[in-house]
């Protein structure tokens, strides 16, 4: 069984414009997805879509075998949106934040040295800090798919090493992970399979393989 | 002191706390959710059903705590499923409970009372009834907005990652509206529309300004709550003044020290909440 599987899946905020068409793949467990394309292609509402966020979609998308509508397993997905709004008035700081979310933070509060800043409210957390607390709860909470929509926003290299590394380590032990990402060149190296994706499917596979396909969309440093 | 003051004093503090409860607890929550005119629309509605009912001769003080709570639930319908504005939304329910009072007090010939009595409240005048009431009101409400407190912070946090990690955001939503609803039908026939409206929002905007966190927020907005009760019914008994106005100012007093934070500092350093 596949962990994530999308047949002829198609969506449109508005009649007429459709920002996904007719996309299909599928991603067994355990493997790295990178999600590529220009502004616009549709990569974050793919993601809004198996997050559960989008569900007047057309066509298919299935999470360990249930379509997404019908999928009650929420807690098993990790997902940390491309852009979150937080009210700035909400005294919410990290440490409540894990707690109320029912999810772990001992092990990614090391991992990504978020000691010094758990007691601070999020909203006085600085761009990098927050996107660091966003990647953790997602990456706290993912159990069989851990879905990341532009995760190294605003992180230093250290951090989006110690990201990736963490990523390989929870794919090693069976969670899939998806990342959409314009940072090319970290997808081509540390992901399983490339999608690339300009509203419809222009390549997906091995990334070695992908850089004469996505050159056609995008521009890929050398 | 007279034991008869002595008695009502006791009752009104009494009374004036529990209310105090339900308002600092469930003030946050509105006040967080962008639903601040929630309060006074609903209050001001209870003023438009409540004297409609006793202009009617149901006198059924339940049977407007019900009206109330069905158009609490209506109010969150409409915040979830239409496009339209919450703010006014609010300012259509406050608008229609306020006419509904105004147009009782004009043709019924006790009306201007009636309106008087539920605008102003009765914090003196509570009831051995009354007080019961508002002691299992304010511990449902309490109790309803504890339980939930993780779920109403990841909630408003971000309302995708609170489903994601399996709570229903919408029922949650209406249960606490619904709850919100019974208490403000209650606090406004003790309390009148006035301190109803004002302690669900003058609180949590006190312990907002002192808080940094959001278990510390509703511990906070609970204590300026009560004490704001207790303040004001001081002030009023030894002045000789209207205990909802007096109330109503001393949780304004309280918000204006909040504002002062930074002096304050000092004060509240060390004591964690």
């Amino acid at each position: 069984m596949f962990t994530v599987e999308v047949e002829r899946l198609s969506y449109s905020y508005r009649e007429g414009e459709e920002v996904l068409k007719d996309v299909s793949f599928k991603v067994e467990r355990g493997e790295i997805v990178g999600i590529v394309g220009p502004n616009g292609a549709g990569k974050s509402t793919l993601l809004k879509i198996l997050s559960g966020s989008l569900k007047d979609y057309g066509g298919s998308a299935k999470i360990l075998g249930l379509e997404v509508k019908n999928f009650n397993e929420w807690r098993r997905v990790g997902y940390a949106p491309q852009r979150i709004s937080v009210d700035s008035a909400l005294p919410i700081t990290p440490r409540e934040l894990f707690k109320s979310a029912r999810a772990d933070l001992s092990q990614v509060s090391a991992i990504f040295h978020m000691e010094g800043f758990l007691d601070k409210p999020f909203n006085q957390l600085s761009g990098g800090q927050q996107q660091i607390v966003l990647v953790a709860l997602a990456l706290a909470c993912a159990q069989d798919l851990l879905i990341l929509d532009e995760p190294t926003v605003g992180l230093d290299v250290h951090v989006k090493r110690h990201l990736m590394d963490t990523v390989r380590t929870v794919a090693s032990e069976g969670t899939t992970v998806l990342i959409a990402s314009h940072e090319i060149g970290l997808l081509l190296k540390e992901c399983d399979k490339i999608l690339g994706l300009d509203k419809e499917v222009v390549f997906f596979g091995p990334p070695e393989e992908s850089i004469s396909a996505l050159e056609e969309i995008l521009w890929i440093p050398s | 002191m007279d034991p008869l003051l002595i008695g009502i004093l006791s009752k009104a503090l009494l009374g004036s706390s529990f209310v105090g409860v339900v308002c600092g607890i469930a003030g946050p929550y509105l006040v967080l959710r962008r639903l601040s005119f929630l309060g006074a629309s609903l209050s001001h509605s209870a003023m438009g059903l409540w004297a409609l009912v006793l202009a009617l001769g149901i006198e059924s003080f339940w049977v407007t705590v019900l009206g109330l709570v069905l158009l609490g639930l209506f109010m969150e319908f409409l915040f979830q499923q239409s496009k339209l504005p919450a703010d006014s939304v609010n300012v259509v329910v406050f608008s229609l409970g306020a006419s509904t009072g105004l147009i009782v007090a004009g043709v019924h010939p006790e009306g201007s009372k009636i309106v008087s009595s539920v605008f102003f409240g009765s914090l003196y005048t509570l009831t051995d009834e009354d007080i019961l009431i508002l002691a299992a009101l304010s511990t449902l409400c309490f109790g309803v907005f504890f339980k939930l407190k993780h779920a109403i912070a990841v909630s408003l946090f971000n309302p995708d990652i609170a489903r994601m990690r399996g709570y229903d955001v919408s029922k949650i939503n209406y249960l606490l509206v619904a709850v919100v609803s019974l208490s403000v039908a209650v606090a406004v026939k003790t309390v009148g529309v006035l301190l109803a409206s004002s302690l669900l929002i003058l609180p949590s905007l006190t312990a907002l300004r002192l808080s940094s966190s959001f278990l510390g927020t509703l511990k906070i907005s609970l204590i300026t709550s009560i004490f704001a009760f207790w303040i004001g019914i001081g002030v009023s008994f030894l002045f000789d003044l209207p205990p909802s106005g007096a109330v109503v100012l001393s949780a304004c007093g309280l918000f204006l020290v909040s504002l002062a934070k930074r002096k304050l500092r000092p004060i509240f350093k060390g004591i964690k909440l």
